[in-house]
């Protein structure tokens, strides 16, 4: 299906969010004064972060499911700072807690297996709340935008939780069968299917438990 | 300045253990325990009936109306301006019908109840609250670049490990604020000039997220989330003490 690209980029003094990504050609032509907004875009959303810290520049970049979790986050941490209570906090691949009085570590999930922390001051703190407000803004569609399904499924929190439990169950289900038959069976293979899945989502405990505390 | 060098002295050393020590918590003493005891807690359905608040809250919280003055005080440190700017922020806005002159403005910032006037606690609607939030953030967005300018002085200090009493607006600002806390508080006479400035920083901070587009919304959703305040002792009694704005 032919479609079109949509880009916008957000500005504040130390921060600059783009997003991009796919919408469906109109079927009438769109004269050359209009453009399309945001709210049209449907697939291949992406955007990326630029976080100014005096003469360096992070980048941080990820799809609809990387924005939505920080909006969330900075969004819900900076509410906990204006009603007097700050805390840390987190959601899927970001995480933001207090270092000091004017200073905040923000965490995020960079790609399959790599996580980027940016330390913020306030001002930068307020930048980026701004351009994600006005991103949040004008992508109404976030939550629902198509994302292609991650290979590493096993590191989402919900499969980690079912897995264990599968896990568990199928280990109680083998002693179980064990006790009621002789010879002793070998190593068991689920033990394996538990231990691996808990290495792999190793960094998504650490990227959630760290700022918790 | 000769505040500003008795400061500098006496707290440079102090400074960096002092932001490392800031408590994360409000800057109203959170109650600690529920003033009503649970089993006194009776529901009669004639008082519900009867009962307006029954419906939800009609008038602001202390926790509110303290923290709307203290914003007003932020503002008023920064750039000098007095009750003329909220009013012409109020005509701005057309909030005329709830802070349409000076006795309105007065009544309103010494509902505060940390305040050092007399008489029984004031009442505030909700909807007057909501206008001097209205107000607050417009006067913030006007003062953006300056609450910005400070702030940005501030964390320039601290990572140098200097002392922010000596950083120019910083500097100015934290003298500004304290004095009139001291002035019109019935508290300002016991707090400490550390508890004092934090408490300033922290208003400043706000100043700078209300200043935005979307600034008297989040202020508005902040006052709401903002835990009741546990009032010092002296607020309880009354003061014959003259109004001092």
């Amino acid at each position: 299906m032919p479609s079109l690209t949509l880009s916008q980029t957000y500005h504040q003094p130390t921060s600059t969010l783009t997003v991009r990504g796919e919408a469906p050609l109109p079927s009438r032509p769109v004269d050359g004064s209009a453009r399309l907004p945001l709210q049209a875009i449907e697939s291949n959303f992406e955007c990326q972060l630029e976080i100014r810290q005096g003469e360096t520049t992070k980048t941080l970049q990820g799809d609809s499911v990387w924005l939505k979790n920080l909006i969330t986050v900075i969004d819900r941490y900076v509410e906990s700072q204006l009603s007097g209570t700050p805390k840390g906090t987190f959601s899927g691949t970001a995480a933001i807690r207090p270092l000091d009085f004017i200073s905040h570590r923000l965490t995020v999930r960079q790609g399959e297996d790599r996580i980027a922390q940016v330390d913020l001051s306030m001002t930068q703190l307020y930048d980026l709340l701004e351009n994600l407000s006005q991103a949040a803004e004008d992508l109404p569609q976030l939550d629902k935008l198509a994302t292609l399904p991650t290979p590493a499924w096993y590191r989402q929190p919900t499969a980690i939780a079912a897995l264990l439990a599968g896990g568990i169950a199928l280990v109680a289900g083998v002693g179980l069968w064990v006790s009621r038959r002789d010879p002793p069976p070998p190593p068991s293979p689920p033990q394996e299917q538990l231990t691996a899945p808990e290495a792999a989502g190793d960094l998504q405990q650490r990227l959630e438990s760290t700022p918790a505390q | 300045m000769e505040w500003n060098s008795i400061l500098a002295f006496e707290l440079l050393p102090k400074a960096k253990r002092w932001v490392a020590s800031l408590p994360w918590r409000g800057d109203h003493r959170v109650l600690s325990e529920l003033k009503v005891p649970i089993n006194s807690v009776t529901v009669e359905p004639r008082q519900i009936q009867l009962d307006p608040q029954a419906l939800g809250p009609t008038t602001a919280t202390a926790a509110i109306k303290a923290h709307l003055d203290l914003l007003l005080l932020g503002l008023e440190s920064l750039s000098g301006e007095s009750s003329e700017a909220v009013l012409a922020a109020a005509k701005a806005l057309n909030l005329e019908e709830y802070i349409g002159d000076r006795v309105a403005l007065w009544r309103l910032r010494n509902a505060n109840p940390l305040r050092r006037t007399s008489g029984e606690p004031k009442k505030v609607e909700i909807a007057e609250a909501r206008a001097l939030a209205r107000v607050i953030a417009y006067l913030a967005a006007q003062q953006q670049a300056r609450i910005r300018s400070t702030l940005e002085q501030l964390e320039a200090a601290l990572k140098q490990e200097l002392s922010p009493f000596r950083q120019p607006l910083v500097g100015d600002y934290l003298g500004e604020f304290i004095s009139h806390y001291r002035s019109r508080m019935v508290d300002g006479d016991v707090r400490d000039e550390d508890s004092l400035a934090e408490l300033a920083l922290r208003i400043l901070i706000e100043l700078l997220f209300y200043s935005s587009p979307r600034g008297a919304e989040r202020l508005w959703k902040a006052l709401l989330n903002r835990p009741e305040m546990d009032l010092p002792a002296s607020s309880k009694v009354g003061s014959d003490a003259l109004p001092s704005s």
